[in-house]
């Protein structure tokens, strides 16, 4: 049990995948131009990143060493398609919402490097805890950066105005610089409290 | 030896796996393609309500080499649909794509009504900047074309007053805007140059 809270908590925090890791950096700098954008591919995300760690998992001690990276991909791009394709067929509203975010996932980094560093060397419940911490820790970050940029860029939050619209909004947040600003900041920031709490416990 | 037999090993497995990952996406590529061909036809009937009302669709055009011929010369209209209620015709709608976009193709719906106005305009696909040219999905935008009588329409960068058939375009995302005004206006033009003259 504490091993699984442990691992979720290591996803979210301690090494959470995009503050600490650096990873997944391509959905994160093109997608979060509002919170909900941030919202929809994170758990997109998670929902391929827990089966995937499954799957790598129970395979761990069939793929050979060498041709693991291969495998992985080819089991990971598999699971993406049949996911979208089974989400267009019989769950149209979610693939309305998430659809435009599925094809980016088969590339995402992070899901290979979870694979590769934890999933392929671990039992498949500790695996999907894995999958499960990363997930949230990348929504998380996610939405973060994608509520920053839409105050600033277009003075809302979840599409719902909160700025008095005599304010104008400084539209550079929602373009691709915005993203970096606030990427950038925001890993200053909680690396700042990071190295402060690591000192704080010698 | 060894070596070899590692190597055959390897390859030999890799093989299967992919061999497995191909059979798996085959099968459920044609398990689901009913269900993903009936989906795709509601989101278009969908698309054709919200631009018209509620209705019947049938191909405007039943003759498959007229209709081809009279689409070429429009290359944004890829297909008009009439708009029955009972007997009467509501109108038309037009599934429109263009590839003026800023991020690629973008496709939409049109419905012009039988008096001549645009009854109103939906986005069914696209791949447009998040948060800027995919705000032409979304109100204000959509709903300017709303009401507008079958005319060429202009787009302005934030004008202070609007004219007749001026439409405001997305902030920070004019080609998208535009991209949208020209598909639109080549439904009018066909529209103006195909339907309303030889009404029935």
């Amino acid at each position: 049990m504490s091993a699984i809270t442990e691992r979720l908590k290591n996803g979210i925090i301690n090494e959470n995948p995009i503050f600490v890791q650096v990873l997944g950096m391509c959905p994160t700098l093109a997608v979060t131009t509002s919170g909900n954008n941030g919202l929809g591919m994170g758990l997109a995300t998670t929902v391929v990143l827990l089966c995937s760690n499954l799957v790598i998992s129970l395979l761990r001690k069939i793929i050979p060493s060498k041709v693991r990276i291969p495998a992985f991909i080819v089991v990971i791009a598999s699971f993406v398609t049949i996911v979208d394709l089974l989400l267009q067929g019989y769950f149209s509203e979610l693939y309305d919402a998430l659809g435009l975010f599925i094809p980016l996932i088969v590339v995402n980094c992070l899901i290979l490097a979870r694979a590769e560093a934890y999933a392929s060397k671990n039992k498949a419940v500790a695996a999907i805890a894995d999958g499960v911490g990363m997930g949230l820790g990348f929504t998380l970050a996610l939405t973060v950066v994608g509520l920053i940029r839409e105050l600033l860029g277009a003075g809302t939050l979840f599409e719902m105005a909160v700025l008095p619209s005599s304010i104008q909004p400084i539209s550079i947040f929602i373009l691709a610089p915005g993203a970096f600003l606030v990427l950038g900041i925001l890993l200053a920031i909680f690396n700042y409290y990071r190295a402060k709490s690591i000192q704080g416990g010698k | 030896m060894s070596i070899y037999k590692e190597i055959i090993k390897n390859t030999l497995i890799l093989f299967i796996i992919t061999l497995c990952s191909g059979l798996l996406l085959g099968l459920t590529h044609t398990l689901t393609a009913d269900a993903r061909a009936e989906q795709a036809i509601k989101t278009r009937n969908a698309a054709l309500q919200n631009v018209i009302g509620e209705a019947d669709f049938k191909e405007y055009i039943e003759d498959e080499d007229a209709y081809q011929a009279l689409l070429e010369k429009y290359p944004n209209v890829n297909a008009i649909y009439s708009a029955q209620v009972q007997n009467d015709i509501l109108g038309y709608t037009f599934i429109l794509s263009t590839k003026e976009g800023y991020g690629g193709e973008i496709q939409m719906a049109v419905g012009i009504s039988s008096s001549g106005e645009i009854k109103g305009i939906d986005i069914i696909k696209h791949s447009e900047t998040p948060g800027l040219g995919a705000k032409a999905d979304k109100e204000p935008f959509k709903s300017q074309f709303k009401d507008l009588t079958a005319q060429p329409i202009i787009v302005k960068k934030s004008s202070a007053q609007r004219s007749q058939n001026e439409i405001d375009a997305i902030g920070g995302a004019t080609i998208t805007s535009q991209a949208v005004a020209n598909a639109v206006n080549q439904a009018v033009d066909f529209y103006n140059s195909n339907i309303a003259g030889g009404q029935k």
